[in-house]
């Protein structure tokens, strides 16, 4: 099928442009084990951008850099990688790393570790063989105003945007014709995000040079690219033009991914996904959002908190300054903010891994004191991390992990909490067979499960979501998302919910506080702010959220 | 800068004068040196006047402030054995534990970090497990036990060597090997997981995207910043290369510090004994601050720090 399709793509869509890069029967296998690619053809424009979407271990990233010949050693590697008329086995690694530099470049997601922090950018550029003028043209192109102050900052001094851009004037050095970028804009603020795609598109336009881009943000794709490929489990899935995929995905996976991004219209409705086979998951409506009551007072509230942080110097840094901010029972509040905004600083506080400077939390009225012994306050305010692996422990089973707690706070009889915490485990959709699992061998989104079932099975009054979603695979995201909004219709669960994500904000919550710098900007209806922002802070942060076209669907939501 | 350098010294002459200060009074209070020196046949007026002479009849706290004044003025007293100014006792035997030292930590580094480096690159291979494995035989083994044993080999079975004493060039080879053996698997094993570390790192792939060779690569990015935790090693490298080197010595009875030292505690010559140990601090000392002094070279990000908390 692949095959067919190629040649469909040669005789009817590309007749104007011959392909610069053609990669044909591309397999990839690690060790023993089974092949991580399973035949990938594709061609690659001049002058295109190609988008490869994918969830994690879908081989995206694998597919880049056996082209790049960057595979280790141990790698299995079959197929043929076509480059400007000439053709070279993809097995030799050796002759595609001369074309490395020169005719194809990568840049990779994490900006800070790729340059070396001991080098000025001056040096990295050296090594490269550029100096002189030449250096500050490239980092004009890469979209930095001031190449003089730049080339001789090291890299800590710099922002994650910047040190991309300097990655990306790197990698452009010796002029390449292909410019692989493997996540560029994942670890970075939306708005930086936004800026940096433009120039990623403005470099295609201007100098003619191909890109492909691998991220797992479908609105990435729509925002740049020309065409686009879906890969699943080291297959392509799908390909084709941006919109026309969008418009009418033809794969159930697809279709699925497309129905798993949080999107406006339907905003608190269950995401429709597809699970690890590739198969439809339910798609019964969650219940209804309970109705808000305010009358009672709230249930969390934060007032006037400040919080400071020493600097090397001896001076404070605020990193939150008087904020306030009521949580009412059964309500999902949002905090919204870029990198460095204070949003955990602020949760933090309420369960006093933090300690206000000036200020205090309330819980039901009354203040919280962490330093008073017993800590059975503690229960009522439960936090929930963003990286799962971290907040479990590696050698204990999943129920283990959440019978601790209970244990340590005396809940229910002693025989009975082991069948207590079975119970929460499936309440969070973790299902019966994973509860013996040790954290290893569940996948990221069991995981969180876990901490979910731990962090519920205290019935705590209050959940804090500390970015719980933002490591996770869009589809595993939904299902995330899914259950935590049909948690707080079951219970009288009330969410306190940090994210950098607007979209998965909008979809979740009912409120939503605008944080940066220490401060709220803005709070208020989550429809409400959305419609019609006051602050141009808070525009600027809409207006940088990549969007799908409006007619882009996946599977239908249900009314 | 200078302010944070003059405060390191100011930190190291305290760490000196505790130094001194704990083995002045536990050499003081562990023996009498009259009586070892003198022998048990000497008569009460003989030892009289040898405690007159040495200052033992007067008060610990008077000997101690006049030991400190001598410190301060580079006066570090006379050998209780041969009347001699112990620091020249001591100078004198310098050179010949230098020509120990010095070719020990080169052939070390030059086993030790290509060993280590390769280990990285064959890591989790059969070649990875054996260098690891000669490594920790080479640190665990006791330096003594290397040096009988190769005595044993290459000079009563083989007759190769001499086994003690300076003779030649070749009176070399055994002791520096005997030391060599600890400190190059110590340093094999901290270069193999200082590269396991950042051969993961991005940059290594950014580099190698780039176009440079393996080689490059792991000459311009792998080794400077493999360097960085290897500075703490080296540092206290020079802790255990002086231990070694009193052992090595007396197993090969080499004319050194080392050997000069145990000679001196065996005999209670306590000037000698402490003005060892001062050296010896000193040596520690002064390396370590130019290990700390090397991060900054190194690591801007370190300058960086340095600079806030000047300002």
């Amino acid at each position: 099928m692949n095959l067919q399709q190629s040649v469909f793509e040669h005789s009817a869509g590309c007749m104007t442009s011959k392909a610069l890069l053609s990669v044909q029967g591309l397999r990839v296998g690690f060790g023993s084990s089974d092949n991580v690619l399973h035949g990938i053809d594709f061609d690659l424009l001049q002058g295109e951008i190609l988008g490869i979407v994918g969830e994690s271990g879908s081989g995206k990233s694998v597919t880049c850099r056996a082209v790049m010949g960057l595979l280790p050693k141990t790698a299995h590697i079959q197929g043929i990688v076509g480059f400007n008329g000439g053709q070279l086995p993809a097995s030799q690694s050796d002759e595609l790393a001369r074309l490395r530099g020169q005719d194809m470049a990568m840049i990779f997601q994490d900006p800070m570790s790729a340059l070396d922090p001991l080098m000025s950018v001056r040096r990295q550029f050296a090594l490269r063989g550029i100096d002189g003028s030449g250096t500050e043209e490239l980092l004009l192109r890469s979209g930095l105003s001031d190449p003089g102050q730049i080339l001789d900052s090291y890299p800590h001094r710099m922002s994650g945007g910047q040190c991309q851009r300097v990655a990306i004037a790197c990698a452009l050095a010796r002029r390449p014709k292909v410019l692989f970028a493997d996540e560029p804009t994942t670890a970075l603020d939306v708005t930086v995000q936004a800026s940096l795609l433009r120039e990623l598109r403005k470099l295609a336009r201007e100098s003619g040079m191909s890109i492909v881009l691998v991220t797992h943000d479908i609105g990435v794709v729509a925002e740049v690219c020309d065409r686009m490929l879906v890969m699943h489990q080291g297959r392509l899935i799908e390909r084709g033009n941006v919109q026309d995929v969008l418009r009418a995905p033809q794969a159930t996976y697809t279709r699925g991914l497309l129905g798993a991004i949080p999107r406006t219209e339907g905003k608190g409705k269950r995401l429709i996904t597809v699970n690890e086979s590739g198969q439809g998951m339910s798609t019964a409506p969650l219940p209804p959002p309970p109705v808000i009551d305010t009358a009672a007072g709230p249930v969390l509230s934060f007032h006037a908190v400040n919080v400071t942080y020493p600097r090397p110097d001896g001076t404070r840094f605020a990193a939150v300054k008087d904020v306030s901010l009521e949580v009412y029972p059964r309500e999902i509040v949002g905090i919204v903010g870029e990198s460095g905004s204070g949003k955990s600083t602020l949760a933090k506080t309420a369960v006093g891994l933090v300690p206000p400077s000036k200020g205090y939390v309330d819980l039901d009225g009354r203040k919280l004191d962490w330093q008073r012994r017993p800590r059975r306050d503690r229960r009522f305010i439960q936090y929930i991390f963003q990286d799962p692996r971290g907040a479990l422990d590696p050698l204990r089973r999943a129920v283990d992990q959440v019978r601790e707690v209970l244990d340590l706070h005396a809940i229910g009889d002693r025989c009975a909490r082991t069948a207590l915490a079975r119970q929460e485990l499936l309440r969070a959709g973790l299902e019966e067979d994973l509860h013996e699992r040790r954290p290893a061998r569940l996948s990221g989104g069991q995981r969180q499960r876990v901490t979910i079932a731990r962090a519920l099975a205290l019935k705590p009054r209050v959940l804090i979501c500390d970015e719980s979603v933002s490591a996770l695979d869009v589809s595993v995201q939904a299902r995330i998302l899914n259950t935590l909004l049909r948690l707080r219709a079951e219970s009288d669960l009330t969410i306190l919910f940090i994210s950098h994500d607007l979209s998965v904000i909008h979809h979740l919550c009912d409120r939503v506080a605008v944080m940066r710098q220490g401060q709220i900007l803005e709070q208020g209806e989550t429809t409400a702010v959305w419609k019609a922002p006051r602050q141009s802070y808070t525009r600027n942060l809409l207006a940088a959220l990549p969007q799908l076209p409006v007619d882009a669907h996946g599977e239908k939501v249900p009314a | 800068m200078t302010r944070w350098i003059a405060a390191r010294l100011g930190r190291a002459g305290f760490t000196l004068l505790l130094l001194i200060s704990f083995t002045f009074f536990a050499l003081m209070i562990s023996a009498d040196p009259a009586l070892q020196i003198l022998g048990p046949d000497a008569g009460p007026e003989a030892i009289a006047a040898f405690r007159e002479k040495w200052n033992l009849d007067k008060p610990l706290w008077y000997r101690y402030l006049t030991y400190l004044n001598g410190v301060l003025h580079l006066d570090l007293g006379l050998s209780y054995r041969t009347g001699e100014p112990a620091i020249h006792m001591v100078l004198d035997r310098l050179p010949a534990t230098l020509a120990l030292m010095i070719p020990t930590a080169i052939v070390s580094l030059l086993i030790g970090v290509p060993a280590g480096i390769y280990a990285a690159y064959m890591h989790r291979t059969t070649a990875d497990r054996v260098t690891m494995l000669l490594s920790v035989v080479g640190l665990a083994i006791p330096n003594f036990l290397v040096g009988i044993l190769l005595m044993y080999f290459f000079s009563v079975r083989l007759g190769w060597l001499t086994p003690s004493g300076i003779v030649g060039w070749s009176s070399f080879i055994m002791p520096i090997l005997t030391m060599a053996t600890a400190e190059a698997g110590i340093f094999a094993r901290f270069t193999r997981s200082a590269m396991i570390e950042l051969l993961q790192h991005p940059m290594v792939e950014t580099g190698m995207a780039s176009g440079f060779s393996r080689w490059k690569v792991l000459f311009v990015h792998v080794l400077p910043n493999a360097a960085l935790p290897l500075l703490t090693v080296a540092g206290l490298f020079m802790g255990s290369l002086i231990g070694g080197a009193v052992i090595t010595e007396n197993v090969f009875s080499w004319p050194g510090t080392g050997r000069l030292l145990v000679e001196s505690v065996g005999a209670r010559d306590f000037t000698v004994v402490q003005t060892t140990v001062l050296l010896i601090g000193s040596t520690m000392i002064l390396a370590n601050l130019a290990v700390d002094l090397s991060y900054l070279w190194i690591d801007p990000r370190l300058r960086d720090a340095r600079q806030v908390a000047r300002r």
